[in-house]
């Protein structure tokens, strides 16, 4: 058995410091961003919302969002239409526009996502109905829906390191490989079903 | 029954089969030959089906095999050195009604100096010796590919991609599928979603992504190497490299850089919320941040020539020698 005196050695011998076990910085940040600033003082008392700390996720291949399918289908073929347009001829991932109007890095690596999310958003309810009026699912594409969303997961993900890494010049160019595969997917599931 | 061909080059070719659709339940042979340039551009497309193309010395464009059981015929256009051929399918060839021995089953001979391109969907790939240029895309097959030259770009969504003693400008790409690459590329480029990339490369340049996919590297004289992933463990052998130029990053993915022939770079790496760093390449220490998370590790070896920049948001960094 320790004596007390040994326990205290043991005790002082104790990181003072305690890492968390994963990145809890995204969470504190939602967190930070959903707390009302101001409160009125007759409204109800509210309840203290616990909001779940976000960590990276691997794919997620949800049948559920299989409604939206045709939607996110049609944002990501604009969004690969219009992704290039975000970026010179010099390099494949520069966003030209932005740079051009935003002098701080950080705020043009912001302006890139928040453009290139946009602008899949943008088209949804126009490519809507050539996805969801399909004549037939061509040979091949039978789990179209699965597959738009492992891209979703992938994009999303994406996204998510965008926002803390907003200058990594290597996401934002896998962020664009994404929309382009996707795209070149869903151009080929159109045209096999209005062949 | 045997379809032959006879149409000029220059003519379309249309197999116009005559027989109602019932009597196709059987496999149409085809075999067909064109006299072509030694630089000819060719477009392939076969939705269904196992396809073998293979770069010859002879001037020629030729197809042997058996057509789809469900397919109308095929097209075969040649002239002004651009040829076309396609497997004609029905209007709806709806998902559903396949199995994996169905489909075309082609043999098609083309010059060596030749630019491909091949389309399909349901259709697994065997190219080798085309040194003009060679496009591969595919949505469920695999893709095996040997001894090409030039720019190449192979292509599948829900397949494997085998790609070994191909030169050139090399681009590999898959969603789910695995990337085996054996390569001696000017340079290589490997795209992934949830498949692993493995790769034992000389390429000079090599860039790697994955979403989820695990990826390992075994590399030998790489000059430049490129790599990111969200997920997914990045592991890289890198030798006969003095001064490396290496950028990496993953958001909670491990990354591991083995440099054994490292003498000369500027290193800077940095985990900003949570990752762990591991230095066994010098005695440098690990500095964190007063407040926050952040830890970084930057230090200079030699005279600093290459450089090796690595980031993540919460992963594990390690290098060593």
């Amino acid at each position: 058995m320790k004596t007390e005196e040994q326990l205290d050695e043991l005790i002082s011998a104790l990181s003072k410091e305690r890492s968390p076990q994963r990145d809890l910085w995204p969470g504190l940040e939602q967190a930070l961003q959903n707390t009302p600033q101001l409160r009125p003082e007759n409204s109800a008392p509210q309840t203290d919302k616990v909001v779940p700390l976000r960590t990276p996720q691997p794919a997620r291949v949800s049948w559920a969002r299989g409604a939206f399918a045709g939607a996110i289908a049609a944002s990501l073929l604009m969004t690969a239409i219009l992704l290039p347009q975000l970026h010179n001829a010099s390099g494949p991932v520069a966003p030209a526009r932005v740079v051009a109007s935003a002098s701080d890095p950080e705020d043009a690596g912001n302006s890139w996502l928040t453009q290139a999310v946009a602008s899949r958003v943008q088209v949804l309810d126009d490519m809507l109905p050539r996805l969801s009026h399909m004549e037939f699912v061509p040979e091949g594409f039978g789990n179209w829906q699965q597959q738009l969303g492992i891209w979703m997961s992938a994009s999303e993900q994406l996204e998510d390191a965008l926002r803390q890494q907003p200058n990594n010049r290597q996401l934002q160019r896998q962020y664009q490989t994404l929309q382009r595969q996707n795209a070149q997917y869903l151009q080929r599931l159109l045209m096999l079903s209005q062949a | 029954m045997h379809l032959m061909n006879t149409t000029p080059l220059t003519g379309l070719l249309l197999a116009a089969l005559l027989a109602p659709a019932s009597a196709w339940a059987e496999k149409q042979s085809i075999n067909v030959t064109r006299t072509v340039s030694a630089d000819e551009s060719v477009e392939i497309e076969v939705m269904r089906g196992d396809v073998i193309i293979v770069g010859v010395k002879n001037k020629v464009f030729h197809v042997e095999g058996q057509l789809d059981e469900k397919a109308e015929g095929f097209e075969l256009e040649s002239s002004g050195g651009h040829t076309v051929f396609r497997v004609k399918m029905p209007r709806r060839v709806s998902s559903g009604w396949g199995s994996s021995d169905e489909g075309s089953q082609l043999s098609i001979e083309v010059p060596e100096g030749a630019h491909v391109e091949f389309e399909g969907v349901n259709a697994n790939v065997r190219v080798t010796g085309i040194e003009g240029g060679t496009e591969i895309t595919t949505v469920n097959g695999g893709i095996e590919a040997r001894k090409l030259a030039g720019p190449v770009s192979l292509e599948t969504v829900n397949g494997r991609i085998d790609s070994r003693s191909n030169k050139g400008y090399l681009t590999l790409s898959t969603v789910n599928g695995r990337i085996i690459d054996e390569s001696d590329a000017d340079s290589l480029e490997m795209e992934s979603v949830n498949g692993s990339v493995s790769s034992r490369s000389t390429s000079r340049e090599i860039e790697v992504s994955t979403v989820n996919g695990r990826a390992q590297l075994t590399l030998d004289g790489t000059e430049r190497l490129e790599f990111s992933t969200v997920n997914g463990e990045i592991e890289v052998l890198l030798s006969g490299s003095k001064s490396p130029y290496i950028e990496g990053s993953s958001v909670s993915g491990s990354i591991g850089l083995t440099l054994p022939d490292i003498t000369n770079a500027r290193v800077s790496i940095e985990a900003s919320a949570g990752g762990s760093i591991d230095n066994g390449l010098t005695d440098d220490p690990v500095m964190k941040a007063k407040y926050g998370p952040m830890r970084n590790l930057e230090f200079i070896m030699g005279d600093g020539k290459g450089r090796i920049d690595l980031q993540t948001v919460s992963g594990d960094l390690s290098v060593k020698r």
